[in-house]
């Protein structure tokens, strides 16, 4: 046996720990309602990612350290910033003349399953705000929120799995393989498109050809990973696992643009 | 059946009874992996509060995407992947603690060796102490842990190649790391 072996044995998962860490995570699944249903596990096929997404964590998670005010108070403002949210985005959806479709309401398709994205809304939430709904490809998606918005076609990679999201204020769309994501995500309030980038300490802008405003983020001034601007109604953030070149959220943007 | 989503107020004994089930999907999921978490976090963050949390991630992670695993061995280098990104967003973003509860156990214990190799580990660069991590404590080679960091062999190899190096150097040939 090794000497770090030796060290490692010094580090071990105690009872109190344990039962902590269970409490934690069962309120925290509770608070994002992202927990899937038996179903869905075994629904999902090998094609699902190993690699673990790059979505930014719900902030809704109980802070067990004393040592943050910095981030109780930020998880304040997030909640009252999603408790205003919802009620303009009850309104966003009623100008877009939509309907919230549970996802039970939706036939699943076989992509949507292979994709990992089938997430069944909890019976208790199918409101508007708190509920998670997936659909099977961005037609319907479309035809459920009232947009006109298309596939991304000048992505850097070729995905090989894609989901349609929306949840709280929220619409994603994921584009990913076994190394690569692309997350676009499309919301009517500012605050909660920036909220996606706040751990980024890099940030910079650009314009598109028509002017139009592109803020990008990432961990330094020559990795950036997040793109956020607006269309004039919704905010949008094109958010990369990796770092990709100016040039590409460039296209991205102009390619968004074109739907709206 | 692993676990279920939540449920309605009118369901109760369901609830019960499914909560009960994801309590011990999760259960049988440290069981199996908490201590390797707990380990390969700790590599990388240096303290006890920010692993516990990684810790926490790893579950959230593993409910949320619901993986379907095809082996143990499968699941095991899943967990080991998500827990090495996770802890390296982390040191990305700056939010550790500054504390190191292992050395102050193994002082405490008086097992200054180990103190002294630990504290050698420690002044590795990461993309060091993640292979000798790998290397030592799960025991992968280095194409199995070229797979879970998602690098060539090559790379790999290298690294535990320099990092074997380096903790000669800093041991001084006092401590046989191997042994």
């Amino acid at each position: 046996m090794s000497k770090y072996k030796n060290i490692m044995e010094n580090i071990e998962l105690t009872e109190e720990m344990r039962e902590r860490v269970l409490k934690n995570v069962k309120a925290r699944t509770n608070n994002e309602s992202v927990s899937p249903t038996a179903e869905q596990q075994h629904a999902q096929t090998e094609k699902t990612s190993s690699r673990p997404s790059a979505r930014t964590p719900v902030s809704l998670i109980p802070v067990r350290n004393a040592k943050r005010p910095a981030l109780i108070g930020s998880l304040a403002l997030a909640a009252t910033a999603l408790l205003i949210g919802g009620g303009i985005f009850f309104a966003w959806r009623n100008t877009h003349k939509t309907t919230v479709t549970n996802t039970s309401s939706v036939s699943p398709t076989s992509e949507s399953i292979i994709a990992g994205g089938l997430i069944t809304p909890d019976p208790s939430q199918t409101g508007v705000s708190g509920g998670i709904f997936t659909f099977s490809d961005i037609s319907e998606l479309n035809s459920s929120l009232g947009l006109t918005l298309s596939d991304l076609c000048c992505l850097p990679f070729t995905p090989t799995m894609k989901s349609y999201v929306t949840y709280d204020n929220f619409a994603e769309i994921s584009y990913s393989t076994d190394s690569e994501e692309c997350l676009w995500n499309i919301n009517p309030i500012k605050e909660e498109i920036y909220a996606l980038a706040e751990n980024f300490t890099s940030s910079r802008t650009l314009k598109t050809d028509d002017g139009v405003t592109v803020e990008l983020f990432g961990p330094d001034e020559n990795s950036m990973q997040t793109a956020i601007f607006t269309d004039g109604t919704s905010y949008h953030a094109i958010r990369f696992l990796n770092t990709v070149d100016d040039s590409v959220f460039l296209s991205l943007v102009k390619e968004i643009l074109s739907f709206t | 059946m692993p676990f279920h989503l939540r449920h309605t107020a009118e369901n109760s004994d369901s609830e019960r009874s499914q909560d009960l089930t994801q309590d011990e999907y999760l259960r049988g999921i440290l069981g199996k992996h908490g201590n390797r978490i707990l380990r390969l976090a700790y590599s990388y963050v240096h303290n006890m509060e920010d692993s516990e949390e990684i810790l926490q991630d790893v579950l959230i992670k593993l409910i949320s995407q619901a993986p379907a695993f095809a082996s143990s061995e499968h699941e095991k280098a899943w967990i080991l992947r998500v827990t090495a990104n996770l802890s390296k967003n982390r040191i990305e973003y700056n939010k550790l603690r500054d504390t190191d509860e292992l050395n102050e156990e193994l002082v405490a214990e008086k097992k200054e060796d180990l103190s002294y190799i630990w504290e050698a580990v420690r002044s590795l660069p990461e993309s060091y102490r993640e292979v000798i991590h790998l290397f030592y404590e799960e025991g992968y080679q280095t194409e199995e842990i070229a797979a879970i960091l998602n690098e060539s062999g090559a790379n790999i190899r290298t690294r535990l190649k320099r990092a074997r190096k380096k903790l000669k150097e800093i041991l001084r040939e006092e401590y046989d790391f191997d042994e």
